[in-house]
């Protein structure tokens, strides 16, 4: 039945139909398959409930927070601040946009995010000094990843809401595994400013603009002291952290950078109910389906699959990496997400995975779905904030995959990277 | 004298700003829920503030997916289709409308019917019935089928329109807000 399913969605996906669209008709031919037409009334049950959740109410406030930091002028000042931070080294532009994905990913919760805001102000820059366009490109869509794995994290939130996991934990778990990977862009940078003989942005260090710029940037830097810090003291739940980081952050714009108007507030809110809709509905689609998937007992009869390959529970997480590697290729990461979640967890728990380490894995798992050709969201991000085509692009990201999969391999094989600090926290 | 596709293009100017009106004031009262929620929590905290928070977030949803359709920043992926002659091209853009139409008007009927059927219960916390919070499926779905109408006399296919148009590729992202149009 899978099969039949899988064909079907594809068939209206390539259709030109809309995802939420090709996925409500999957679910509708699913239903018919299953001879359970009399109950369609759980075609709205699923749909209402996927998108209920009260975790999920974090997603729209940390699209929020994204858009209002762009529209009160906290996202070039933190872009100053990481340039003062690292500008001064050989290539140093390449070294402020990965460090620039790690502020930001403590800010907002969604690569795309990143990617879009990062890209407009740094690929340009690069171009200009000298950086070849798709290196340029390719190491802001590669930073960009960073943002969904380091708290808060859209993917991390609804896998929390599916799984039951404390979304909390999660948001702790991926501090560690987020930085990792900022890390690893790091030393890649490094050997490629090498290799391509990149140059340097500010001729010297300056404890002077680090200062200047650091005051600049101390509201956006609190903020994932908010967010993090309110969760980890137990104040606030990720949802309530959220809500209040957008507080903040619209309060900063209109006292502190006083760059925040009401059209910014209102193009902010646009922008923010939009995604927020498209992502929701997505969400509540693929809930059906995945209800369908669940209720034909799809894990289980994958379980025993799986298990005759893989000896043991890192095994098992690499096979199901693999698997989902290639599904993102073709799917839209949040649907992705939402699909595999309920089929591939009862699995992880079979095997002994822990929840934290499989929630981890899998986001990672995800999100380089984000830059993986012919579907990654950010590389069609900044090839359009680029200005690069996206042909060039799509020839030029593997060697950012492929860091992004190392990180993705020493995650599954060293458990600990993703457990030490929760563990760490008492969670 | 004002053409079909003027009038269409005003009920669709009109019909996006009720609903952005709509969905952004609804998140400003989530938003606001929320945080009362938080605040008041040392002192008496309401109980009501979840449930209003997740009825505000579905409505606010469901209110923006028709403004969201008019942008096409639903996710699709139209590259596949546009690389097709164009008689076979024409003939699978015919039945994704039906097929989309198909899809909206049963959502709208599973929706209406079962948020009738819900009419009786009640949220506790808010002492509203049941079915306010579900009709926001009819509705929103409802919203986005009369946008997608109104699409169909502003701007039909424009790959129906033009026989001999260059080939493009098309790729609408749920995630970021971009519409790509790059030409092959």
């Amino acid at each position: 039945m899978t099969l039949v399913l899988l064909c079907i969605f594809f068939i209206t996906l390539a259709s030109g139909l809309p995802l939420f669209a090709a996925m409500l008709s999957t679910a509708f031919a699913g239903f018919i398959y299953i001879d359970k037409l009399g109950q369609l009334r759980i075609m709205i049950q699923q749909f209402y409930g996927g998108m209920e959740p009260f975790s999920l109410l974090a997603i729209p406030y940390f699209i929020m927070v994204g858009e209002l930091m762009s529209h009160s002028g906290l996202t070039s000042r933190l872009l100053r601040f990481s340039e003062a931070l690292v500008g001064h080294l050989k290539g140093g532009l390449g070294y402020v946009t990965v460090v620039a994905s790690i502020i930001f990913a403590g800010v907002n919760g969604s690569a795309a995010a990143d990617a879009s805001a990062v890209g407009s102000i740094m690929i340009p820059a690069m171009k200009k000094g000298g950086y070849p366009d798709s290196y340029a490109a390719g190491l802001t869509a590669g930073s960009s990843l960073i943002g969904p794995i380091i708290p808060p994290s859209i993917f991390m939130i609804l896998f929390g809401a599916m799984t039951k996991t404390n979304v909390g934990a999660l948001f702790i778990a991926g501090v560690v595994p987020g930085l990792l990977l900022g890390i690893a862009f790091i030393i890649m940078h490094r050997i490629s400013a090498a290799r391509l003989g990149l140059p340097v942005v500010n001729s010297k260090f300056s404890w002077k603009e680090l200062l200047v710029s650091t005051g600049g940037a101390m509201a956006a830097l609190f903020a994932p002291g908010i967010i993090v810090g309110g969760i980890l003291f137990g104040f606030m739940t990720p949802t309530e952290s959220g809500a209040v980081a957008c507080g903040y952050v619209l309060l900063m714009g209109l006292l502190w950078t006083k760059q925040l108007t009401l059209k910014g507030i209102m193009q902010s809110t646009c922008s923010t109910v939009r995604l927020s809709s498209v992502i929701f509905i997505v969400i509540g689609a693929a809930t059906i389906v995945g209800w369908i998937l669940s209720s034909e007992r799809m894990p289980q009869k994958l379980a025993p699959l799986v298990m005759e390959y893989a000896s043991s529970p890192s095994m098992v997480l690499l096979l199901i990496s693999i698997v989902i590697f290639i599904i993102g290729m073709f799917m839209e990461e949040i649907a992705a997400l939402v699909l595999l979640t309920p089929v591939f967890s009862p699995l992880a728990a079979q095997a002994g995975i822990d929840p934290l380490h499989f929630g981890i894995v899998m986001t990672l798992n995800i999100t380089i779905a984000l830059i993986t050709p012919p579907m990654g969201a950010c590389v069609y991000i900044v090839s359009s904030v680029g200005n690069v085509p996206l042909e060039k692009m799509f020839k030029h990201i593997w060697p950012f995959v492929l860091v992004a999969l190392i990180c993705q391999l020493l995650l599954i094989f060293v458990p600990e990277f993703s457990l030490w600090l929760p563990r760490l926290l008492g969670y | 004298m004002t053409s079909p596709a003027t009038k269409c293009q005003a009920v669709s100017t009109i019909l996006e700003r009720l609903c952005l009106s709509g969905a952004g004031a609804l998140l400003v009262i989530n938003l606001a829920t929320v945080m009362l929620g938080v605040f008041s929590r040392f002192f008496r905290p309401p109980i009501w503030t979840t449930d209003l928070a997740k009825i505000t977030l579905v409505w606010m949803v469901m209110l923006a997916a028709a403004p969201a359709l008019k942008h096409g920043e639903h996710m699709a992926i139209t590259i596949l289709v546009n690389r097709l002659p164009h008689r076979s091209r024409r003939l699978v853009c015919w039945i994704r409308t039906i097929a989309f139409m198909s899809i909206l008007l049963l959502m709208i009927w599973l929706g209406a019917h079962y948020a009738y059927k819900m009419r009786l219960f009640t949220i506790m916390t808010l002492g509203i019935t049941k079915s306010l919070p579900l009709m926001a499926i009819p509705v929103g779905m409802g919203l986005m089928l009369i946008e997608y109408t109104l699409q169909q006399f502003i701007s039909p296919d424009e790959l129906l329109r033009q026989p001999n148009a260059e080939p493009t590729k098309t790729h609408t992202l749920s995630t970021d807000r971009h519409t790509e149009e790059v030409s092959s």
